[in-house]
């Protein structure tokens, strides 16, 4: 009887020694789901305020800031972080995803804030940043000063 | 009588005068014409094409400075290296007229700011007038001024190299021509030629009716 069930486990352990979670498949295609965004996406956290509270509402700070709900509609921040450069400036990244029908071009720009919300530097120019179908692509900027903490990229139709 | 019918004849013509001009005017207005205005020079223009423009000097100017910022490069340096940036090494190898200048310019003017004292910049634009002052101080012509004398001019660390290229194609059915823009930047050892850093700036353009750039 033991044997039968170390036999039964070895078994088990073969057969699913080439499966792995469903997060790392070996092959995939992008699908987009707003429903998950919306339930996922984390809350609170920093924000740029308006003098007047409310008179503009609330923008996340170290996030992505889209020109309009179509925009909104058609990419997906996939991934968002910071580094250090070797420069001791700081670097952000975000992988956008494309959630529309075809390829699709958007511009880019990021501002770097200090602690309090203010501009350490001038806004970055505006960088085209090319979505293939079904496909992500990668923006990333550095700020000019050492003193940047927040910052917010803003995201349009090229 | 003569005189008075002189004077109203002279009246009556100045009058259908100021009518005519009046009249005239609307026609004269260019009603189908563009007023000038302000514009964003981040942002296209009215006039686009194919080529290099407002927005893109000023991307790139941008996206050079802050990659050249975040390279490490200046933490090499105890002392603020010294540095040239002017068009001189920087060459036009492309299909579009352009003044060099605009870009190197800018490239300066952002990197003196972000740079905050940690580069010095040389100004060899100015070197005959540099000369100029320097004789007359050393002749007793002017005093010595305030911040003293230097055996010679500034020497350079690092120069910027570089240049501007293109790839034309065009669609003889269609009309529709098409550039990609490579714009190349690198800053070179003066004194040993070595590549300190490079940076690259490219996009590509295509458009039905191309304008002149001049």
């Amino acid at each position: 009887m033991k044997n039968a069930l170390a036999a039964a486990v070895l078994v088990a352990v073969v057969a699913t020694a080439g499966c792995s979670t469903p997060a790392a498949r070996p092959q995939a295609v992008l699908e987009c789901d707003y429903k998950a965004l919306k339930r996922n996406a984390p809350s609170g956290g920093p924000a740029l305020t308006a003098v007047a509270y409310g008179s503009v509402k609330d923008i996340p700070a170290d996030a992505v800031l889209m020109s309009d709900e179509r925009l909104f509609r058609s990419v997906i921040v996939q991934h968002l972080s910071t580094s250090t450069t070797p420069g001791g400036t700081v670097q952000v990244t975000a992988r956008l995803a494309n959630c529309t029908a075809g390829p699709l071009g958007v511009r880019a720009r990021v501002a770097f804030l200090d602690s309090n919300m203010a501009p350490v530097e001038a806004v970055s120019a505006w960088r085209p940043v090319f979505l293939p179908h079904g496909g992500m692509a990668v923006y990333q900027e550095s700020s000019l000063s050492p003193k940047a903490t927040h910052y917010y990229i803003e995201l349009a139709p090229n | 009588m003569r005189a008075t019918a002189c004077a109203l004849a002279g009246l009556l013509l100045a009058a259908s005068t100021v009518a005519d001009a009046r009249e005239r005017r609307p026609r004269l207005e260019n009603r189908g014409g563009v007023p000038a205005r302000d514009l964003d020079p981040s942002e296209k223009g009215l006039v686009t094409g194919v080529g290099i423009e407002s927005q893109d000097i000023q991307a790139m100017t941008n996206q050079m400075a802050r990659d050249l910022i975040a390279s490490g490069f200046l933490g090499r340096f105890s002392t603020p290296p010294r540095v040239l940036i002017d068009e001189q090494e920087f060459r036009n190898e492309g299909s579009q007229i352009i003044n060099r200048r605009m870009i190197t310019q800018r490239l300066l003017v952002e990197l003196n700011r972000a740079a905050q004292g940690k580069i010095t910049f040389v100004g060899q634009r100015y070197a005959g007038m540099v000369a100029r002052q320097r004789d007359l101080k050393r002749e007793g012509v002017t005093d010595t001024g305030t911040t003293g004398l230097t055996q010679g001019q500034a020497g350079v660390d690092f120069f910027l190299g570089g240049a501007i290229m293109t790839l034309d194609s065009r669609d003889p059915r269609t009309g529709v021509v098409q550039r990609l823009n490579q714009i190349a930047f690198e800053l070179v050892d003066a004194e040993t030629g070595e590549l300190a850093w490079t940076g690259m700036y490219e996009f590509q353009r295509a458009a039905a009716e191309d304008v002149i750039y001049r």
